[in-house]
């Protein structure tokens, strides 16, 4: 379970998120979509402890991310959208620390499991260094995977990765959500937000401008602004912008 | 609008070349950075600035006042004396030089073959020797930029004391710069060659291979110096006046003439003293004659040599499964840190611009080792003169003792949370505090820290045969100082991180390891002044020459409990701080 309820940053004088308040329950796949600088990655950080938010609440798992974190933490997975690894370990080796981090007690078959599932145990005694940027991504999958916790939080996960690696990604979250976990994603790419998504909020400019199911965000977009022509996700999300781009400047007309 | 369209000319003026690039990234780093953080560097720079100009005066007037009665003064210094600073300012030049050799030839990998910005860089339409020479300037900062900057004040001291000219002073620094050209130069051209030549894969560990013997080579030059025994001999008066001109002919002439260090000290010494010295003009010519070979090796190889090196390196497939191994197992029992202690000893081990930190460590024990070997008059006059001179002497080993541990501290303690880098995602998001973290590091950099110490400790007293009381003190202050700095460097290092850096010596010589060497420094000289009542009292006091009695009185017990609450506080307080401040790190 994640509760952000009123979250804003700012940064000086800058805002770069303000109110922004969701919650994604167990067994749901939550995509945040928006176009670059909407704010996306600074919410998913201070989700992940990251960056302290301005003012309102993060929860994770029913803790609050700065004042419990490392029970926060424990409840979470993370995956990046830049996968920095530590270069001079293997995989194998930077699995099992990410399992002494957790206290998990004999995972070598698990690590294993995971290797051969994204087809990486023929490298695994390879430092990192000497990884595409596809096979670090999928090495951070697995690294927020393998404590099994009961929210996974991913940042552009399919950015370097292959098609059947994509394809293998979106099934993972999906199935990892009906297990009863939480699943909560940042995406660019919009038929993935549209595949694997429950509900999805688009945020532009640090604010929240719908969310809902893909549904809800059809019928809010046709029938409360005289919607589109169609109905994919990519021609609500351009609709959704350009609406709140048309806002901002007839408010700063009447300002000036 | 007018203020905007002239920054908007400015700046394209500045960006018009890639050391302008460089110029607006420095001033808009500056103008955005945090003012106090700039007022506290400043403080200590000039701190640091002050102290030294001080310390090279009252040197100076002391060696200058050397050998008084046998000769007499020659401008403001007895020719003896002269013979002695001009051989320490060799020896300075050479000791600072090898520090840069040492550095030169992996930062000069580091900035030459794997920056970042060398991707992007490298598929514009630059010619690659222009690249290579903003690279290059990038190297001499990394390298030689701290050396040169410690030098001036020394430099400006010299020169005020002989009451010099005024072309002494832009002369004097000039030369300190192009002293360290020379190092710089010879590490890029051995990085080039290396890139070209070494095995793939093993480019750094060659390079680190190379830097050690070169620097090796320097510290056996220094020790071939030995102003120690130029003073040795002088005190023995025994030898007679002879004996004197044949050492003050001996050693008024530079310890290494090839060296251009020695040139350097010896156009700056002469200079000082109003008389022009060929050196500078020697000095620039091979500056000019290393850039130019460097400069044809890079239109010739660097960009192969960058292509090499993106390909260097070499995978052996093996698919089967290594299980954890003893020492993993064992420290794995002490949980998440004893997990972290484990990755930090490999990626140590892995890396050649970590693990040639290790060497530094090394060096400066090798030094401090040699130099209370090498003090002059140990057994000088009677048994009594010669017990209270070693006993003098190993208290000031105390003080010494101290300034080693910082400078090892610097190296290790202090960069150990910077150096998880980009990947400190991983430890920030795992379920593991900032505390945990920060005690982890400590954990991890105290043992080296602590053998050294008490190494160092035990072997003054063993060679200096201490009284039982300077030998405890002496053991007990290495222990101290083992755990403060290291607690110190930990601590300050978490509080103020640097998770962005090319090549790990980076990080020791930011503005946190300056104000770390000033804290350390300071505890060490606080110990120092714990130790000397005690030192005193075992040297003066009958009831304690021979035994350990004076640490069960009032005064041993308080002496005893100080030292315990300042190590245990000096330890802890700044861990506090800096997993207070890490926490809130964003």
């Amino acid at each position: 379970m994640i509760e952000v309820s009123g979250f804003a940053k700012r940064f000086g004088r800058v805002v770069a998120v303000e109110n922004v308040s969701f919650s994604v329950p167990p067994g749901q796949v939550f995509g945040l979509l928006g176009p670059n600088g909407a704010g996306k990655t600074t919410t998913i950080r201070a989700i992940t402890g990251l960056t302290r938010p301005s003012s309102g609440t993060v929860r994770v798992a029913g803790f609050d991310v700065w004042k419990e974190p490392v029970k926060a933490k424990g409840a979470f997975g993370y995956i990046p959208d830049r996968p920095y690894l530590y270069a001079k370990l293997t995989a194998r080796e930077l699995l099992r620390f990410i399992a002494g981090l957790h206290k998990l007690k004999g995972v070598d078959t698990e690590i294993e499991r995971w290797l051969e599932f994204f087809a990486l145990q023929d490298f695994a005694n390879e430092l990192i260094e000497t990884y595409s940027h596809g096979m670090k991504q999928k090495l951070t999958i697995i690294a927020a995977m393998l404590p099994e916790p009961p929210v996974l939080i991913v940042d552009e996960p399919m950015v370097g990765l292959d098609p059947k690696a994509a394809k293998q990604a979106r099934e993972l979250f999906s199935n990892y959500a009906e297990k009863g976990n939480t699943v909560l994603l940042t995406t660019h790419s919009l038929p993935v937000a549209e595949a694997v998504a429950h509900r999805i909020a688009v945020l532009d400019r640090g604010h929240i401008l719908a969310q809902g199911t893909l549904e809800e965000l059809q019928n809010r977009t046709n029938e409360e602004r005289n919607g589109v022509e169609g109905n994919t996700l990519e021609r609500i999300f351009f609709k959704l912008v350009e609406e709140e781009a048309v806002e901002r400047e007839k408010a700063k007309q009447v300002t000036a | 609008m007018s203020l905007v369209s002239s920054q908007t000319a400015s700046n394209t003026r500045y960006s018009s070349s890639l050391l302008g690039v460089k110029w607006l990234s420095l001033r808009n780093a500056i103008l955005r950075g945090n003012r106090w953080s700039y007022v506290v560097v400043l403080f200590f720079v000039l701190l640091v600035a002050w102290g030294e100009y001080v310390g090279t005066m009252r040197a100076l007037e002391y060696v200058c006042e050397a050998g008084r009665s046998f000769l007499d003064f020659n401008r403001r210094c007895t020719i003896v004396g002269t013979s002695i600073a001009s051989r320490v300012l060799e020896s300075g030049l050479l000791v600072l030089g090898a520090g840069v050799t040492f550095s030169a030839i992996t930062t000069a990998i580091t900035t030459l073959y794997t920056s970042d910005d060398l991707n992007f860089l490298l598929s514009q339409p630059l010619p690659s020797a222009r690249v290579f020479a903003v690279k290059l300037f990038d190297t001499y900062l990394s390298a030689a930029g701290i050396p040169s900057m410690l030098l001036v004040s020394p430099l400006i001291a010299l020169g005020v004391h002989f009451r010099a000219e005024w072309w002494y002073f832009p002369l004097a620094i000039l030369a300190a710069f192009i002293t360290f050209v020379l190092p710089v130069g010879l590490g890029a051209t051995i990085a080039i060659g290396l890139m070209r030549l070494s095995p793939a894969g093993r480019v750094k560990e060659v390079a680190t291979g190379i830097g050690v013997a070169l620097s090796a080579l320097l510290v056996y030059l220094i020790r071939d110096a030995r102003p120690e025994a130029f003073l040795r001999q002088i005190n023995d008066r025994a030898e007679g006046d002879a004996a004197i001109n044949r050492l003050i002919e001996q050693f008024g002439n530079p310890g290494n003439p090839l060296l251009p260090s020695s040139w350097a000290s010896s156009f700056i010494w002469s200079s000082a003293r109003g008389d022009f010295n060929n050196g500078i003009i020697f000095l620039t010519l091979l500056a000019i004659v290393l850039m130019l070979m460097a400069h044809f090796l890079a239109t010739k190889a660097y960009l192969e040599g960058w292509v090499r090196g993106l390909e260097s390196s070499r995978v052996r497939l093996d698919p089967k499964p290594r299980r954890a191994s003893v020492f993993e197992g064992l420290l794995g029992r002490f949980g998440p840190a004893g997990h972290l202690i484990v990755k930090d000893v490999r990626l140590l081990f892995r890396d050649a611009t970590q693990w040639s930190q290790l060497l530094i460590l090394v060096a400066l024990g090798g030094v401090y080792v040699v130099s209370v070997r090498a003090v002059p008059g140990l057994d000088a006059g009677n048994a009594e003169q010669a017990r209270l001179y070693k006993n003098a002497l190993g208290f000031l080993t105390i003080a010494f003792q101290g300034f080693v541990i910082a400078g090892v501290g610097v190296r290790m303690a202090f960069p150990s949370v910077s150096l998880e880098g980009y990947g400190y995602w991983l430890l920030r998001t795992s379920p593991l505090s900032a505390k945990q973290i920060v005690l982890a590091k400590f954990w991890g950099a105290l043992p080296p820290t602590l053998l050294l110490a008490l190494s160092l400790g035990w072997f003054a007293a063993q060679s200096l045969e201490l009284t039982p009381i300077i030998t405890t003190m002496s053991v007990l202050v290495g222990f101290s100082s083992a755990f403060v700095m290291t607690g110190l460097g930990v601590g300050i290092g978490a509080a103020v991180p640097r998770f962005k850096f090319d090549n790990p010596a980076e990080v020791a010589v930011s503005a946190g390891g300056l104000i770390y060497m000033g804290v350390a420094i300071l505890f060490g000289g606080i110990l120092t002044l714990i130790a000397a009542r005690p030192a005193y009292v075992s040297l003066f006091d009958a009831r304690f020459t021979s035994s350990f009695n004076y640490f069960v009185s009032f005064e041993g017990l308080l002496v005893l409990g100080l030292m315990l609450v300042l190590t245990v506080l000096g330890t802890i307080l700044p861990m506090w701080f800096g997993w207070q401040r890490l926490d809130r790190h964003e």
